[in-house]
């Protein structure tokens, strides 16, 4: 008996275990996301074991061995079993510990994003007034430029460097949060429970994070999956302008920029990362249509 | 709102340090610098410099470019006929293909067409697509030597770029109409139609694709301008000489007036997009006019 059929006996269990369960039954239902969501926790454990099963340290030069093929091309060895690079490093290597710097810049700008656009949106949600209307303003402004073009200008700004990164693609990524919960917020607000649990001398905080905040998990957790996705995209398309994590550093987007001089030598420089940011994404956007299938079908028309 | 825009446009210099510093070469002396502020008014108060800097962008004057000593803001326009052929090209070519694909997809549903058309929707939002340009330019120019890799304007070197933006975009024109024309379908007003006695085509493409499309229209338009500003990656590639490949370049060289024009161009026609598109959504279909925020 598999977890989700179990789980499927007691369906109704009240409270937070059981809400979670039924997360869980309802992912497992879909295929695609249960793939996704196994690929992408091996893409995790690979880019965090990289320092013990990288073949080779992914700033090592050889000089003598540059742009080798792959091991199953000819002239290939089994030493670079994905090939080498311009400057004779290991592709193999770099996927592995640039996975782990694309995967940590991604994260941390989604984990920002979220925070700081659900607390915009919650207090302009719940203030209402004039501080809705200035805070909604600046969603707009910072909707107001295409998202690469924001990105972009921000890091000209602020330099190349990872905090940096994170910060731009923060700055780029919160928007779509504060509208939302905004949103949630005013549709709640004035719900008959909200009302009761101030008729109890409830204080805004209280009302806030238990009786609000609670209702905005799950469109929350559906856009953070999605923007992850987009962000793993963002950071790569940045680093390949030269506007994101700077050299020596391995990230997938910096092995494309490395790569594309010598495209047509050796196409494999810019294959494998090219892969792994799409598989990733694959994977990622699997699980986010899993997620928000289960956990709110309204939300069909943002992805 | 254009004005908060130019306000962060104008605040951007200022944010990267000292302007006078950045852009002299770090052997200028004192004097040097100090008299390029004075010529560049770096140094008087920023409000004086801000609305000098309004004052001068509403009568379309953007200062020169330090690095070809011309108008920047001629530059830019010199640079968007290529643009515009680039976006153009790539958004008609991902319409006419995805509108019929999506259509089809949706009248045969779960048919091999479907799944290959949500195949195809899937690999365009997860691919980065500066990636897919390379594959493209790797198996067609340098494999089969078909069309040149870069360069351009002119027809031949439109293609590439164009393919690999109106790939992306097809992905997502091609998902929309499928759900857009799923939920037509299943209308009331499509089964009065049937009942009438029209024949089945009139009644998919006159009552079925009119209202389908509403909402892809303005997901084209909206992706418009997403298009103007992600043309920066795909240019760089394809070194298409618009202003995409501009602006970076202007980053590059830390050439700010010119960097402030192409952005703040950018941006405006990015808010103006949507507003034209906001009004002809609301225009074309009253009953969205609700549920268009969030």
């Amino acid at each position: 008996m598999t977890a989700a059929s179990q789980v499927r006996k007691h369906p109704a269990k009240f409270g937070f275990a059981g809400r979670w369960a039924d997360l869980a039954h309802s992912i497992a239902r879909s295929r695609l996301a249960v793939l996704g969501l196994v690929l992408f926790a091996c893409i995790l454990i690979l880019a965090l074991t990289a320092p013990w099963i990288a073949p080779h340290d992914p700033l090592e030069q050889e000089l003598g061995e540059t742009l080798m093929p792959p091991f199953w091309e000819t002239g290939g060895s089994a030493k670079y079993l994905l090939g080498s690079d311009h400057l004779g490093r290991d592709i193999l290597s770099r996927l592995l510990y640039g996975a782990n710097v694309s995967l940590r810049v991604a994260g941390f700008a989604s984990l920002f994003s979220l925070i700081f656009g659900v607390a915009v949106g919650l207090a302009a949600g719940y203030a209402g007034g004039w501080v809705e209307a200035a805070l909604m303003r600046g969603v707009d402004v910072f909707l107001a430029f295409p998202l690469i073009l924001l990105a972009l200008a921000l890091a000209a700004i602020l330099g190349p460097s990872i905090t940096n990164l994170i910060i731009v693609m923060t700055l780029t990524g919160w928007m779509i949060y504060a509208r939302i919960v905004r949103s949630s917020v005013l549709s709640i607000k004035n719900q008959e429970y909200i009302d009761a649990a101030r008729a109890v001398g409830a204080t805004h905080a209280r009302i806030l994070f238990r009786h609000i905040l609670p209702n905005l998990v799950a469109p929350a957790l559906v856009l953070f999956t999605f923007g992850f996705a987009q962000f793993i995209i963002l950071e790569s398309a940045l680093s390949f302008l030269g506007l994101g994590v700077p050299p020596p550093e391995p990230t997938w987007g910096r092995m494309l920029y490395d790569g594309r001089d010598v495209l047509t030598v050796a196409p494999w420089v810019i294959t494998f990362p090219g892969l792994a940011i799409m598989v990733t994404v694959l994977c990622v956007n699997f699980i986010g249509d899993g997620l928000r299938d289960a956990l709110d079908p309204r939300l069909r028309r943002l992805a | 709102m254009l004005l908060v825009v130019s306000f962060v446009v104008f605040a951007m210099i200022f944010l990267s340090g000292d302007p006078a510093v950045l852009m002299l070469p770090p052997e200028a002396t004192a004097e040097e610098v100090a008299s390029f502020r004075h010529a560049y008014g770096f140094d008087d108060p920023l409000l004086v410099q801000y609305a000098r800097f309004l004052g001068n962008a509403l009568r379309l004057d953007f200062g020169r470019s330090i690095r070809y000593d011309e108008p920047a803001l001629g530059l830019v326009l010199e640079r968007l006929p290529a643009t515009l052929q680039l976006s153009i090209f790539s958004v008609v070519l991902a319409v006419v293909i995805a509108i019929p694909l999506g259509m089809i997809a949706a009248l045969r549903r779960n048919s091999p067409i479907d799944h290959a058309a949500s195949t195809l929707a899937i690999l365009g939002q997860s691919m980065p697509n500066y990636w897919l340009g390379f594959l493209l330019v790797y198996a067609i120019s340098v494999k089969l030597h078909l069309l040149p890799t870069s360069g351009g304007p002119g027809l031949r070197y439109v293609i590439l770029p164009g393919l690999t933006i109106a790939f992306a975009l097809l992905a997502l024109i091609t998902r929309m109409t499928r759900s857009s024309m799923l939920e037509v379908l299943g209308q009331d007003y499509m089964r009065t139609a049937r009942a009438k006695g029209i024949r089945e085509s009139a009644v998919i493409i006159r009552h079925g694709l009119r209202n389908a499309l509403l909402p892809v229209v303005t997901l084209v338009a909206l992706q418009f301008g997403y298009i103007l500003g992600g043309a920066v990656v795909i240019e760089t590639i394809f070194a298409w000489p618009g202003l995409g490949l501009l602006t970076i370049q202007a980053i590059y060289n830390r050439d700010y007036p010119l960097v402030q024009a192409a952005v703040l161009f950018l941006a405006t026609s990015f808010v103006l997009i949507n507003l034209a598109t906001d009004i002809s959504y609301q225009y074309l279909d009253p009953r969205l006019r609700r549920s268009n925020h969030g």
